[in-house]
C-alpha cells in the first residue's frame, strides 16, 4: 500500500500521538481499579481514549479505531454508572496492551483485525478470567470508608497533566548537542594554550578568553541537564508490573511510589528501569507473603512495596523495600556451597550479597515468573554499566531493602583525584567513602594486611601494586600514605596512595567500543592541559585487590601467537638441579620448552621456586611484575611452604598460581600451567602417550 | 598501479590505501593503561580526542613495536584509533601483488618500488582486540 | 475576504488533518492552533479570529464552550463544533 508523503507524516505523528496516551491510559486505568466512581477520573479515562480514536479516524486506521470505540463505549457505561468490575478494567487494560502492540504493526503494513476482533470482544464482554483479587480496598490503615472515598495514604492522586512548553527532541540530536559543546570546551582550551605560547600570557588573565571559558562551562551543564528525565517516568511499568504480578500470585499488594519528579540522565535511568522491575518482582514473589500467611504473622492483609527516589549530593538514591519475610540467610548458604561457592567465613552482612549470583534462587520452587534468581544478577549487571552499586538489608519476618545508588549523570564525575606510583587517578566519589590522611596504623589479621577506620577494620592494598604501575622512585613508608576507602557494590576495601590531591568534577569519556573492557578503568577525561586523567573502575579494582594483589591484566588474546601455536616457552626457575630437571622434563614431555634464561627468550610462563639462596623467588616475581613489557607474563610459585601466610605473600607478590611442592607431581603442574596458558591439559604428543 | 601509504614497523613496511589514513601524529605523548592488553600501548590526545594507540607489530603477532616516534590515526566503525610506526610514513605507488600473507589483518604483499609492503586492512587487524567468546 | 480561524484540539495528529484541511480552501487561513482550551482562551483573546473550532465531545472543552465567560465579549468569534 503506498503511501504519501503527506500520510507519512500524519502517520508518523499519529505513532508518536499513540504511545503517549497508551500510557497514560495504562496509567488512568490503575487508578480506576481502585477509584471506580472517580468521575473526574472516568472523564480523564475517556477523553484519552475519545482522542486516539478521532486520531486513528485521520490515518484511516480502522482496526485500531474499533479498538478505541468499543474502549469508548464501556467507558461510557461506567460513567452512567455500570460497575467498575475487575473483569471490565482488565478489558479495558487488555485493549491499551493490544493497541500498544497493534499501531506500529499496522503501520508497517500488517494485518490486525482477528486481534482487534477479540480486544472489541473482550470489552463488550469482559469475563473474569482470574480468581477475583482481595478487594479493593485502597490501603492498610485507616480504616476503608465507602469505596467512594479518595483514598487515604499511600495511594498516589490521578495524576494531572501538567501544562508546560515542550519541544519533541530526538534524543541523538540531544547527544550531538552535548558531543558538541565537549568539544567547544576542548578548543577553548586549545586557544588557552596557543594565547600561552605565542603572547606568553596565562589564559585566565585575559577576560576574553575567561569569559568565554565561563560560557562553556555554563553551556555544559546546561546541555547535561537537558538530558535529565523524571525517575517517574518509569512509574507506570512498575505499576503495571506489580499489579499483573500480585493478581497472578493471589497476593494483595499495594505499590507505594515516592520521589517521582527527581530527576537523572536518561541513559542512567534506562539502565536502572529493569533492575527496579527486577526487584519489584522480586519483592512481590519472593518477600510479600500470602494474603492468609500475612495475617497468621499478625501483620496486614496487604503488604507493602515502597519505591523512594532521592537524590543525595551526585547521585540518586532509588530504595526498594517490602514488609514480607525477608531473605532467607540459611537457603543462600546452603545454595551457594551447592553452586560451589561456599560462603564460610563470610559474615551475614557480606553473605547476603551472594543472591545477585546467577543460578541462585532463594524460591522454594521455580516460579514462572522470577525464574531461577536470573533477575538479580542481571541488577548487578545493569547497576554495573553505570557505575551504579546496590546495598541489601533484610530481617527475618519483617522485610527487605534494596538501596541502588546511581550517578546522576555519568557525563560529568566527581571525581577524588590520587597520586600513585607518580601518576595520577580519578576516582569516583560517589564510590569513595572516605579519605583518611597519613598516619593510620596495620595490622595483620590472618595473614591479610588491614587497617582501622574508626570502627570498621578494612583490608588495605597499595593502589600502585593493584594496578600493576611500578613506583617511580622507592615508595613511601606504608604508614605515612595517605588512603582512600571506596566501595565497591557490595564490598569496602581501602588503598594507599602516594598523596591525595583534591576533588574535581571531570568530563568521562567512555574508553571506546574499540578497546576491550577493562575492568579497572571507567573511563578517561582530558585534562585542562591536554594530558589524559585515567578513572578507575572501584568495583574491578576491590575485585582485584581482594582476588591476589596485583596479578595478571585481564585475560586477553595472546596475540603473539597466531592460531597454530608453536610450543609455549616456560622459564623453570629453581636453585635445585633435582627439582629443576623434574619440572623440566615433565614440561617438555608435554611439549613445552623449558628455558635457562629469561633474557634469551621471551617465556610465556615462569615457574618459579621461592627459597633460593641466590635469589628470592617472590622478589623475582615481584621483578617480573614491575616490568611494563611483562605484566602479561603468568607466574606460579612452587614451594615447600604450605602456610596460608605464605600463598598469601606470593599472591601479594603478583603470582598467579601457588603450588606446594609436596604435591609437584605431573598432572597438577601440567594443570596449572596449562590453565594459566590457556592450553588444553594435554601434552603436545596427544593423548595416547 | 595504485596509491597507498608505506608505515615502517620494525624492519618491515605495511601499507594502507590513503584514504583509511586521517592524519599522522609525531611524537605522540601516549599515557599508558594499566592492565590493558600488549596490543594496547595507550592513550593519546589528537586534537581533543582521546584516541587509543594500539601496537601494530602485537597486532600482527609479531613482536610489540620498540619505540613509537609516529601514530598513524585510523578511521573505525567504532572511532578513531591510532596505529603505532616507527618511522614517518611514506606515500608510495604498489606495482603488482607479491603473494598472499597469512596474518590476520593483512591482504597481501605488495611491491612497492624496492620494498616489498604488506597491505593492511584495519577492521581485521583490531577485531583482534576482541576475540570471539573471550572477554 | 479571507476567514481567519482558530483550531483547537488536543490531538497533534487531528489537529495537522484539521489545519491541511481548512487552508485548502483559498479564502481560509488558520492564524493559530492551540492544544487546550486554556491556551485557546489566551490566542482568541490576542488574535481575535472570526471563527473558532472546537471538538465539544470533550467535557474539559464544553465547560469552555460558547457559553462560558472566558471569550472575548465584544466581537465574539462564530463557533465550529465538530461532532464527538
Amino acid at each position: 500500500m503506498e503511501v504519501t508523503g503527506q500520510e507519512a507524516r500524519f502517520r508518523a505523528m499519529f505513532a508518536e500521538e499513540a504511545e503517549g496516551r497508551l500510557a497514560t491510559l495504562g496509567e488512568l486505568l490503575l487508578e480506576l481499579e481502585r477509584n471506580g466512581e472517580d468521575q473526574e477520573l472516568l472523564s480523564s479515562v475517556f477523553r484519552e481514549a475519545h482522542t486516539l480514536k478521532g486520531a486513528a479516524a485521520v490515518v484511516g486506521l480502522a482496526d485500531v479505531l474499533r479498538v478505541a470505540h468499543a474502549m469508548e463505549e464501556v467507558l461510557e457505561g461506567l460513567r452512567r454508572g455500570d460497575p467498575a468490575t475487575p473483569a471490565a478494567v482488565d478489558a479495558l487494560l487488555g485493549a491499551v496492551d493490544g493497541m500498544r502492540e497493534m499501531v506500529p504493526a499496522v503501520l508497517a503494513g500488517e494485518d490486525r483485525t482477528g486481534h482487534a476482533d477479540r480486544l472489541v470482544a473482550a470489552l463488550h464482554d469482559p469475563t473474569p478470567a482470574l480468581e477475583p483479587p482481595p478487594d479493593p480496598e485502597p490501603a492498610p490503615g485507616p480504616p476503608p470508608g465507602p469505596a467512594s472515598a479518595p483514598a487515604p495514604g499511600p495511594a498516589q492522586p490521578a495524576p494531572r497533566r501538567e501544562r508546560r512548553e515542550t519541544v519533541r527532541l530526538r534524543v541523538e540530536r540531544l547527544d550531538e548537542l552535548v558531543r558538541l559543546v565537549g568539544e567547544a570546551s576542548a578548543a577553548a582550551l586549545r586557544v588557552g594554550r596557543v594565547v600561552t605560547d605565542q603572547l606568553g600570557v596565562e589564559p585566565a588573565g585575559v577576560p576574553e578568553l575567561h569569559d568565554l571559558s565561563r560560557i562553556l562551562e555554563s553551556l555544559q551543564e546546561r546541555t547535561l541537564q537537558a538530558r535529565m528525565v523524571p525517575f517517574g517516568t518509569i512509574a507506570e511499568p512498575l505499576r503495571r508490573t506489580a499489579r499483573d504480578l500480585a493478581r497472578s500470585l493471589g497476593k494483595a499488594v499495594e505499590l507505594e511510589l515516592r520521589g517521582q519528579e527527581t530527576e537523572l540522565d536518561r541513559g542512567v535511568l534506562e539502565q536502572v528501569a529493569d533492575p527496579m522491575l527486577h526487584l519489584v518482582r522480586n519483592a512481590i514473589d519472593h518477600g510479600i507473603e500470602l494474603p492468609e500467611a500475612r495475617l497468621a504473622a499478625g501483620k496486614p492483609r496487604y503488604g507493602t512495596v515502597r519505591v523512594h527516589a532521592a537524590q543525595l549530593g551526585s547521585e540518586v538514591v532509588v530504595t526498594v523495600a517490602d514488609d514480607g519475610q525477608g531473605i532467607d540467610l540459611a537457603r543462600v548458604r546452603q545454595q551457594a556451597g551447592e553452586a560451589g561457592d561456599a560462603l564460610d567465613g563470610v559474615g551475614d552482612d557480606e553473605a547476603i550479597y551472594a543472591i545477585f549470583r546467577s543460578g541462585l534462587s532463594t524460591a522454594a520452587t521455580v516460579s514462572e515468573v522470577s525464574g531461577r534468581g536470573v533477575g538479580l544478577d542481571v541488577v548487578r549487571a545493569s547497576l554495573a554499566s553505570v557505575r551504579g552499586r546496590v546495598e541489601v538489608h533484610s530481617e527475618p519476618g519483617t522485610g527487605s531493602e534494596f538501596r541502588l545508588s546511581v550517578p546522576i549523570t555519568l557525563a560529568v564525575l566527581p571525581c577524588l583525584l590520587v597520586e600513585a606510583a607518580g601518576r595520577r587517578f580519578g576516582v569516583p566519589m560517589h564510590s569513595v567513602v572516605s579519605a583518611e590522611a597519613a598516619g593510620w596504623s596495620e595490622d595483620h589479621v590472618e595473614g591479610q594486611v588491614v587497617i582501622r577506620v574508626r570502627d570498621t577494620i578494612l583490608p588495605v592494598s597499595d593502589l600502585a601494586a593493584t594496578l600493576g604501575v611500578t613506583a617511580g622512585q622507592g615508595g613511601a613508608p606504608a604508614s605515612d600514605s595517605p588512603a582512600v576507602v571506596v566501595a565497591s557494590m557490595t564490598r569496602r576495601h581501602a588503598f594507599r596512595v602516594d598523596a591525595l590531591l583534591g576533588q574535581r568534577n571531570v568530563v568521562v569519556k567512555d574508553l571506546g567500543r574499540l578497546l576491550p573492557r577493562l575492568a579497572l578503568l571507567a573511563g578517561a577525561s582530558l585534562e585542562p592541559d591536554g594530558s589524559i586523567l585515567l578513572v578507575l573502575d572501584v568495583s574491578g579494582l576491590v575485585d582485584r585487590a581482594r582476588s591476589g594483589g596485583a596479578g595478571r591484566p585481564a585475560p586477553s588474546p595472546t596475540p603473539a601467537v597466531p592460531a597454530p601455536a608453536g610450543p609455549a616457552s616456560v622459564l623453570v626457575v629453581d636453585d635445585t638441579a633435582v627439582v629443576r630437571e623434574l619440572e623440566r622434563s615433565i614440561l617438555e614431555e608435554a611439549g613445552y620448552r623449558a628455558l635457562a634464561a629469561l633474557a634469551d627468550t621471551p617465556a610465556d610462563l615462569v615457574v618459579t621456586d621461592v627459597e633460593m639462596p641466590n635469589c628470592d623467588g617472590l622478589e623475582l616475581t615481584r621483578a617480573i611484575r614491575g616490568q611494563p613489557a611483562l605484566t602479561g607474563l603468568p607466574v606460579v610459585v612452587a614451594t615447600s611452604r604450605f602456610s596460608d601466610a605464605d600463598r598469601r605473600l606470593a599472591m601479594d607478590a603478583g603470582a598467579d598460581a601457588y603450588l606446594v611442592k609436596g604435591d609437584l607431581d605431573r598432572r597438577t603442574l601440567l594443570e596449572v600451567v596449562g590453565r594459566l596458558l590457556g592450553r588444553a591439559v594435554q601434552p603436545a604428543g596427544g593423548a595416547g602417550r | 598501479m595504485t596509491r597507498a601509504i608505506l608505515l615502517p614497523v620494525g624492519r618491515d613496511w605495511y601499507a594502507l590505501p590513503p584514504v583509511a589514513l586521517q592524519e599522522v601524529v609525531a611524537g605522540p605523548v601516549v599515557t599508558d593503561v594499566p592492565t590493558a592488553p600488549a596490543t594496547v600501548r595507550g592513550l593519546f590526545n589528537v586534537r581533543g580526542q582521546i584516541v587509543p594507540l594500539l601496537d601494530t607489530g602485537a597486532l600482527l603477532g609479531l613482536e610489540p613495536t620498540a619505540a613509537c616516534p609516529f601514530a598513524v590515526v585510523v578511521q573505525t566503525a567504532h572511532g578513531p584509533a591510532g596505529l603505532a610506526v616507527t618511522g614517518m610514513p611514506e606515500p608510495a605507488e604498489l606495482a603488482w601483488l607479491v603473494g598472499p600473507t597469512r596474518a590476520r589483518g593483512t591482504v597481501g604483499a605488495y611491491a612497492a618500488g624496492e620494498r616489498v609492503a604488506v597491505m593492511l586492512d584495519p577492521l581485521a587487524l583490531m577485531a583482534q582486540l576482541h576475540p570471539p567468546g573471550g572477554r | 475576504m479571507t476567514v481567519r480561524v482558530v483550531v483547537v484540539e488536543d490531538s497533534p495528529v487531528q489537529l495537522a488533518h484539521l489545519v491541511d484541511v481548512l487552508e485548502a480552501e483559498r479564502d481560509i487561513a488558520v492564524i493559530g492552533q492551540a492544544g487546550d482550551p486554556v491556551e485557546a482562551v489566551a490566542l482568541v483573546q490576542r488574535l481575535r479570529p472570526d471563527v473558532v473550532t472546537m471538538d465539544l465531545g470533550l467535557p474539559a472543552m464544553a465547560a469552555l464552550g460558547p457559553s462560558s465567560r472566558s471569550w472575548p465579549a465584544s466581537r465574539p468569534p462564530s463557533w465550529c463544533c465538530r461532532p464527538g
